[in-house]
């Protein structure tokens, strides 16, 4: 039974809450959050298999949640994600994981889209970009738009020679062709972990502009989060923060995109050592 | 009030940011000795004089610069090169530092304020101070 949990576990499955629940024998109409999986393991390394970097949790090989070998293609992610592993203290806490999360949908690829269906789909984020989409009212946070996403906008034209522009129309800017296209081929040239990652960063930012600035790094993860969210950051000066809401989004959207973006570069580089022989 | 461990600073010397910064770009070789220039060494001395040294540190691009003036190492040439940017560098520490301190807030948040579910009709009975009756074949 053990090991059968055990295996369960390791395929990533969701953790059942226990069958003698808080409301059981009484008569069943308690409520408690599914009981979070306990740390079963001690010992978390990485070792180098055919596929890649693997995660070794006390001898046992990592899987994704489909139960394919869990193998990323750079040993500093493959650290990166051991460290979460290791990070988690009584209990496994698989929302903090979001490198893990990255890696087994990569792998997994569940939603099955192809390369040029993910580029369309970040690409289609640029008819409603965030940074693209202004108010007239109420004048402060107008103003406050024009200084802090006209730069972004001007460097995004500037970097990819093309035409964006905003609007303040609900419909949206008009956004041409050419701009979509060099988009386009911008993005085929990011292999298909790298695009995951994009994919994911552009949903969570709810903005093209701002990943691009992230992916070039142009821009901080702090300062993308906070031009992604600029009229919550304006009401909250305006009329308070709600701790339990407004600091946990933020918190969440700037790991996410701190975790995207990390993702993102981590595959899509490659580093040899190049030894030098001593001159004699 | 005030989020209780959500309140914490974690500074950029946090042991154990600065532990998974390491083992995330240590065995990159990423901390490598930096080439420096040969320094002419005065036979009288050990090493280059003070001055020189203060002199050659200051040429050096930042993170080289932190390096050598901690270590106070003879100014030599080594065989390896950093084919990185530092601003990549750079850039992908203040990412996964941002990752991991967020995350860090987030947990504290997520203690601190995320519902616990409902009693149980055993704690519900103990806050009026009663205890729920035992039988001991079970319930019928």
């Amino acid at each position: 039974m053990w090991r059968g949990r055990c295996r369960r576990l390791l395929r990533g499955c969701v953790p059942r809450p226990p069958p003698d629940g808080p409301g059981g024998p009484g008569g069943g109409r308690g409520y408690a959050p599914p009981a979070e999986r306990k740390r079963f393991y001690q010992n978390v390394s990485i070792s180098q298999g055919e596929g890649g970097f693997e995660i070794n949790l006390d001898h046992r090989k990592l899987k994704t949640p489909q139960a394919k070998l869990f193998a990323v293609p750079s040993e500093a992610l493959a650290i990166a994600v051991a460290t979460e592993w290791d990070s988690q203290k009584d209990t496994i806490k698989f929302y903090t994981m979001h490198l893990t999360t990255l890696c087994n949908t990569a792998l997994d690829n569940p939603t099955q889209r192809s390369k040029g269906q993910l580029i369309r789909a970040a690409v289609k984020f640029l008819e409603t970009d965030t940074v693209c989409y202004r108010v007239e009212e109420p004048a402060a946070l107008a103003e406050l738009q024009k200084n802090e996403w006209d730069p972004i906008v001007a460097w995004a034209e500037k970097r990819y020679n093309v035409a964006i522009g905003s609007s303040t129309s609900i419909m949206g800017p008009n956004i041409p062709a050419s701009t979509r296209d060099t988009f386009i081929s911008h993005l085929a040239s990011y292999n298909m972990w790298a695009l995951q990652g994009i994919e994911y960063v552009i949903t969570q930012l709810k903005s093209l502009i701002l990943s691009m600035g992230l992916i070039d790094r142009h821009i901080t993860v702090e300062k993308a989060v906070l031009l992604s969210r600029l009229e919550e950051e304006y009401q909250i000066q305006r009329w308070g923060k709600v701790e339990w809401a407004h600091d946990y989004d933020l918190c969440e959207l700037r790991a996410r995109a701190a975790a995207g973006t990390l993702f993102v570069h981590l595959c899509s580089e490659s580093s040899t050592v190049k030894h030098k022989l001593l001159q004699d | 009030m005030g989020g209780a461990a959500a309140t914490a600073s974690f500074s950029w010397g946090h042991p154990e940011a600065r532990a998974a910064l390491q083992n995330c770009f240590r065995r990159r070789g990423l901390f490598l000795r930096r080439p420096l220039f040969q320094a002419p060494a005065e036979p009288s001395s050990p090493g280059p004089s003070p001055r020189l040294r203060a002199a050659a540190i200051s040429l050096l691009p930042a993170p080289g610069r932190r390096e050598a003036g901690g270590r106070h190492r003879p100014m030599g040439v080594t065989s390896e090169k950093l084919c990185r940017a530092q601003q990549e560098l750079h850039f992908q520490a203040a990412t996964y530092l941002c990752l991991l301190r967020s995350v860090r807030h987030l947990a504290a948040l997520h203690h601190e304020y995320h519902g616990r579910g409902e009693r149980s009709p055993e704690e519900v009975a103990g806050l009026v101070g009663f205890r729920l009756p035992q039988q001991p074949g079970g319930k019928g």
